[in-house]
């Protein structure tokens, strides 16, 4: 017997329910009518019985859309077989009571609630109220959101090569063309420091091969370019896998490189000298600072017109460091890593963590030095000639035998790109001090870690010269590579 | 293509816009004609528009700020200023869900469930259009590079013109827009054939459309977040696609939410463990995949073919047992 049997007429309820036509209580198996009526009742909360009979008197059931009559029609169910439900005692001589179980949603009457409730002019003014939000939400969607906003920082910066210097520099190429019968007077040739990409390499100057005597005719003919300063590369070396020397040579720029043994460790150097500071550039993918987007080294490469380039700090993948692009300090951490700042003349400047702490100074030290640019990864491997012992550094598992990837200055202008890795799955990797070693040995009198493991890379003539980890381009952030300054309107000449 | 549709004054509104815009509208349209067909109040949804729209924007913002907080002066600054930086998609489904359990406690729908039922075909619609406006732009961009000339062409394939020349690259979004397009049918199915799938006694009613939502849209960043070339990564760690974790969490709360009740109705059987396992295995698969892809950028082929079937999996896991838990009549059965 329900508990509500008090507070309600059952008959009529019944009556009601029976003559809606639009509620069909049978179960799956047979059951005698009154039973099911019965047990409806007894599974129903006295208001929800009420509230059903109010809609079906509101609206007659044949202008009820079809699914919501499908709605407000009560569902009825079989207890399902796993469900562990008290059941009745079954008395002899009776039909099976059947369990029925409440309903598992009651929308119809949420519903009437819910409209009950939102009614009223109070409501129906906040919904125009929200109606004209939504339209102007939506056109401030169409003015602000677009996911091709770009980032924050783009390479807009100011050009700080003052005119007179460009004077400078047109006269002398001026006095050089127009004399060159007379006199040999050198050109000057720059990059602007705000170019996103440098002059196309002229393709007819690289070339790769294990000849010692044309990589020796190569280094001649750059005799102007060198100035008097030697070259590390020599027929000696202790080359390895094979011979091949891969080069590029024009006007401004001589490109030297080659995999060698030292130390048992597989390495491979760049050796490279240019005519001018300006063709030592760094990119960032999609020139910008903080973009989300990487690229590989090849790609950044080939996009910047590099003849040479290597992976950098990797600047996106933390956040600590100070990183100086195109003269605007965009990063001040500079407590945990070594830096090294790259002026317009090409030097390598390099200032200890923690050095300095101020971001005032640092932007000072930064119009002082004339820093173009900064790498921040470290530590610092050579500095003056001499070798930086390094007892612990917060990043690059320096103590782990790992890639290494490393810039070195060996004189003005000239410098060495520098990887280890394996090679052939054989040699063993280096830590960092060893790696330091391997550069001192070379000749650096600055040099300076880059970010290794999978990262470390040299690309030339767009494609991987040194073995990758994995055989495979990591994405990055940014590069650093050398150009050369020859204006393709000269290439042919 | 000049990405700028229209250009008055100082303002710009670019075609991705636009067309955000039309997806933000379509989205209301058709959860609108949803939730009226369950006899549902469209003034929940108007009420419920602007405030998903500002949530969605906050959160996703928020996100892409933890990601790229170098992108942005400050978190302020993030919060105010649209002229740059971007945003993470899974921000907006945290918008939506609070929007909607806002729009419950002002008391203008019962149900929040109901109501992200009636939402979650519309959001699919929603993420489709706005994936598609990304061939309006330059974002449509994935790390994979086509390279064979008969597949240079959508959908597979999307023109990027750089300094080095054009570059052909798969359609990471264009993809994407055209499985969310299929996941908005498959919903809008699932919606109008709701009174046919009850669930057992106990199991809530309402919400399965907006979970089964909630999945396939994981599922489906999962894998296309870790073909695109600026995913959104964690500081922890840098490799870690915070899009990819927020999908692998998704799901593994589906997983539970759906193992508990397939528990509590049909008690522990065999199939429960043998399901927890093979979904385990499936997310062991998932997360090798992404770990070669990423060391071997040439095994994509291999990595996302294995990397969809594990997804494949660990979706049908859940719906394996989302079904355990809804009432089959034994006429139909």
């Amino acid at each position: 017997m329900s508990k509500y049997e008090d507070n309600f007429n059952l008959d009529d309820i019944l009556a009601e329910f029976s003559s809606d036509g639009e509620t069909d209580f049978s179960p799956a198996v047979s059951t005698p009518p009154a039973l099911k009526q019965k047990a409806v009742i007894e599974n129903k909360k006295p208001e929800e019985i009420h509230v059903r009979r109010k809609i079906s008197r509101e609206q007659p059931a044949d202008d009820i859309p079809p699914v919501i009559r499908r709605l407000r029609e009560p569902r009825i169910q079989q207890e399902p077989p796993q469900a562990k439900e008290p059941r009745r005692e079954k008395e002899p001589g009776t039909p099976k009571p059947i369990y029925i179980p409440e309903p598992e949603y009651n929308e119809p009457d949420e519903d009437t609630e819910s409209r009950r409730k939102a009614s009223g002019a109070g409501r129906v003014m906040i919904s125009l109220l929200f109606f004209v939000i939504s339209i102007a939400a939506l056109a401030w969607t169409g003015i602000n959101i677009h996911p091709d906003s770009g980032t924050a920082t783009a390479a807009s910066v100011r050009n700080t090569i003052d005119l007179v210097s460009r004077l400078d520099v047109a006269m002398n190429n001026a006095k050089s063309e127009a004399l060159k019968d007379l006199a040999y007077i050198k050109k000057i040739y720059t990059i602007d420091e705000n170019a996103t990409a440098a002059p196309r390499p002229n393709e007819a100057a690289f070339g790769v091969t294990t000849d010692m005597a044309e990589i020796q005719a190569v280094i001649d003919s750059a005799a102007d370019l060198l100035d008097g300063q030697s070259v590390v590369w020599n027929p000696d070396l202790d080359f390895y896998p094979d011979r091949n020397v891969y080069y590029y040579r024009d006007p401004t720029i001589l490109v030297l490189v080659w995999r060698e043994r030292i130390n048992n460790r597989s390495t491979t150097v760049a050796e490279i000298k240019v005519a001018d500071g300006s063709q030592l550039r760094r990119k960032l993918s999609e020139d910008s600072y903080g973009s989300s987007v990487q690229a590989y080294c090849s790609k950044l490469a080939a996009d910047a017109n590099a003849v040479i380039a290597m992976n950098a700090d990797y600047y996106g993948f933390r956040q600590v460091g100070v990183t100086v692009y195109q003269r605007q300090l965009f990063r001040f951490s500079p407590d945990k890593l070594d830096n090294c700042f790259i002026n317009s003349k090409g030097e390598m400047l390099f200032m200890k963590a923690g050095s300095i702490t101020d971001e005032m100074q640092m932007r000072q030290y930064i119009n002082d030095n004339d820093v173009l640019f900064s790498l921040s990864f470290g530590p610092i491997l050579v500095d003056n000639g001499e070798l930086q012992y390094c007892d612990s550094y917060p990043i690059g598992e320096m103590n782990l035998e790992y890639s290494r990837a490393g810039l070195g200055m060996m004189d003005e202008l000239h410098y060495i790109y520098m990887t280890v890795n394996h090679c052939n799955g054989q040699n063993p990797r280096c830590n960092i001090n060893q790696f330091a070693e391997i550069m001192h040995s070379k000749g650096c009198i600055k040099a300076y870690n880059l970010d290794g493991g999978q990262t470390s890379e040299i690309v030339m003539h767009g494609k991987p010269i040194n073995y990758i980890d994995f055989n495979a381009e990591r994405t990055v952030t940014d590069i650093i590579y050398f150009a050369t300054a020859l204006p393709e309107s000269e290439v042919s000449r | 293509m000049n990405p700028i549709a229209v250009s008055t004054g100082n303002i710009e509104i670019y075609y991705s816009a636009v067309i955000i815009a039309l997806a933000i509208a379509a989205c209301f349209a058709v959860s609108c004609s949803l939730y009226t067909s369950y006899a549902g109040n469209s003034r929940a949804l108007w009420v419920m528009l602007p405030f998903a729209l500002l949530f969605s924007v906050l959160f996703s913002r928020i996100i892409h700020w933890y990601c790229h907080v170098e992108q942005y002066t400050s978190l302020l600054g993030a919060l105010t200023d649209y002229s740059g930086g971007g945003f993470v998609l899974p921000g907006a489904l945290l918008g939506i869900w609070l929007a909607a359990f806002l729009v419950s406690k002002l008391g203008f729908t019962d149900s929040t469930a109901r109501l992200l039922d009636a939402f979650a075909p519309g959001a699919a619609l929603g993420v489709a259009l706005i994936r598609l406006s990304a061939l309006f732009n330059n974002s449509c961009r994935a790390k994979i590079s086509v390279t064979s000339p008969a597949l240079q062409r959508l959908p597979l394939a999307a023109p990027v013109y750089t300094n080095s020349g054009s570059d052909y690259r798969f359609a990471t979004f264009f993809v994407q827009f055209i499985i969310m397009l299929v996941i908005f049918a498959v919903l809008y199915s699932f919606c109008c054939r709701r009174d046919e799938m009850r669930m057992k006694r106990g199991v809530p009613a309402a919400g399965h459309a907006a979970r089964i939502f909630l999945l396939l849209h994981s599922a489906v960043e999962l894998i296309m977040d870790s073909t695109r070339y600026d995913s959104s990564y964690m500081h922890f760690n840098g490799f870690v696609s915070i899009v990819q974790m927020i999908a692998a969490f998704c799901i593994l709360g589906l997983l539970i939410y759906y193992s508990v009740w397939s528990v509590r109705t049909n008690g522990f059987r065999a199939f429960h463990s043998i399901l927890w396992v093979v979904w385990l295995a499936s997310l062991t698969g998932v997360g090798l995949s992404e770990y070669f892809v990423q060391r071997h950028g040439d095994w994509y082929i291999k990595c996302y073919s294995i990397m969809a079937v594990s997804i494949v999996i660990m979706c049908g896991v859940v719906i394996g047992l989302y079904k355990t838990c809804r009432y089959i009549d034994p006429d139909e059965a």
